[in-house]
């Protein structure tokens, strides 16, 4: 599976105009940032309703806490391990108090690398992506969808770099179980 | 790519909600009570120490517990507005000038009571104290333009940088 990373043109650059207050340099972080935070939050939410109030509560966190980030090159990560935090702050709510409703999609867990790759590229991923393990699920939507380096995907999780390994070629190996599950129905 | 998942949230209105938040109105309102405790608690713990002995325990209890809410309020003012709320350099500058100022005020006013209720030896201890206070929250003051001139001097090197990139991409095409 190829891994191209998008260019981030002066990102750090915007980054830091933001931290000095600059509203137009905002009105660009958000045109820049919010289509990816809908798509990454998206890809980990169970519930689509609660989208919305995720991506709000993410941006006001960003939005206040942006200038604890002291590397504004490394902007991306730092959103996306807010991104994770807002989520795993819903999930831990969720928990405390359960919705009646159960969850409709159930856990399943050989093709190749490029059907997988193909099979990326449709909009099946989405229910698949369901089938994953929490953890797993975060790992594949930062390396694969949001073109984050496994080392970047580390930063976000706070986990060792082997670890991320591991839990991509876990991940990797349900889906590919999914999608033969899938085509042989 | 698939298709991002529906979502009702445009970039304006997202835009809309970080204006919002960009607005200093309640931060400043969070300064200005931050100020007012540093200052508060300074008058409570003057006025504790100065009381004549011996002060009966109910007292002792009440003065403690003022004072405990007082650094209480300092503590939690202080965290959000330097930790959880403080979207731009200009708030850490304007949440240091809040501590200095109230460390200053601090600074006057304890002594000042304990001058006026004739205890200078206090006022002298709370003199030293509050100038030690005054002293963080000025290495604070510093602390916080410094890092706002960092960050301008970082902007104009990207930028410098930039131009010399167009430069050579220039000469690089003719």
């Amino acid at each position: 599976m190829n891994n191209p990373a998008p260019e981030r043109p002066n990102e750090a650059n915007l980054v830091i105009r933001c931290q000095l207050g600059d509203q137009d340099a905002w009105r660009e972080l958000v045109q820049r940032w919010n289509p990816r935070l809908i798509g990454f939050l998206g890809r980990m939410s169970d519930d689509s309703h609660k989208t919305d109030d995720l991506l709000q509560s993410t941006w006001l966190r960003l939005v206040r806490t942006i200038t604890r980030l002291e590397q504004p090159d490394r902007f991306a990560p730092w959103a996306y391990r807010i991104a994770r935090n807002t989520l795993n702050d819903q999930l831990r709510q969720r928990y405390r108090s359960p919705s009646l409703e159960p969850n409709s999609i159930a856990t399943e867990p050989s093709a190749s690398d490029e059907t997988l790759d193909r099979w990326i590229e449709s909009d099946e991923i989405m229910i698949a992506m369901r089938s994953l393990d929490r953890h797993d699920r975060l790992v594949i939507n930062l390396h694969y969808f949001e073109h984050l380096t496994v080392a970047e995907v580390a930063d976000v999780c706070q986990t060792p770099v082997g670890t991320i390994k591991s839990r991509l070629q876990r991940a990797r190996r349900q889906l590919r179980q999914y999608l033969e599950n899938e085509t042989h129905q | 790519m698939n298709s991002p998942p529906a979502t009702n949230q445009t970039d304006d209105q997202i835009f809309a909600i970080v204006q919002r938040e960009l607005s200093a109105q309640r931060r400043s309102v969070q300064r200005l009570a931050l100020l007012s405790a540093i200052v508060m608690t300074g008058i409570v713990l003057a006025l504790w120490i100065t009381e004549p002995r011996p002060l009966p325990v109910h007292l002792h209890t009440s003065f403690a517990a003022m004072s405990a809410l007082g650094l209480t309020w300092i503590i939690i003012l202080g965290n959000i507005l330097l930790r959880k709320n403080c979207p731009t350099s200009w708030d850490r500058i304007a949440t240091a000038w809040a501590g200095l100022v109230g460390g200053v005020g601090f600074a006057i006013a304890s002594p000042l009571v304990c001058m006026m209720r004739g205890e200078p030896i206090a006022a002298v201890s709370f003199g030293l104290a509050s100038g030690f206070f005054v002293a963080v929250a000025a290495m604070h003051v510093r602390r916080a333009y410094r890092w706002q001139d960092d960050l301008r001097q970082r902007l104009a090197i990207d930028l410098e940088r930039a131009k010399d990139l167009d430069a050579a991409s220039n000469a690089g095409g003719d």
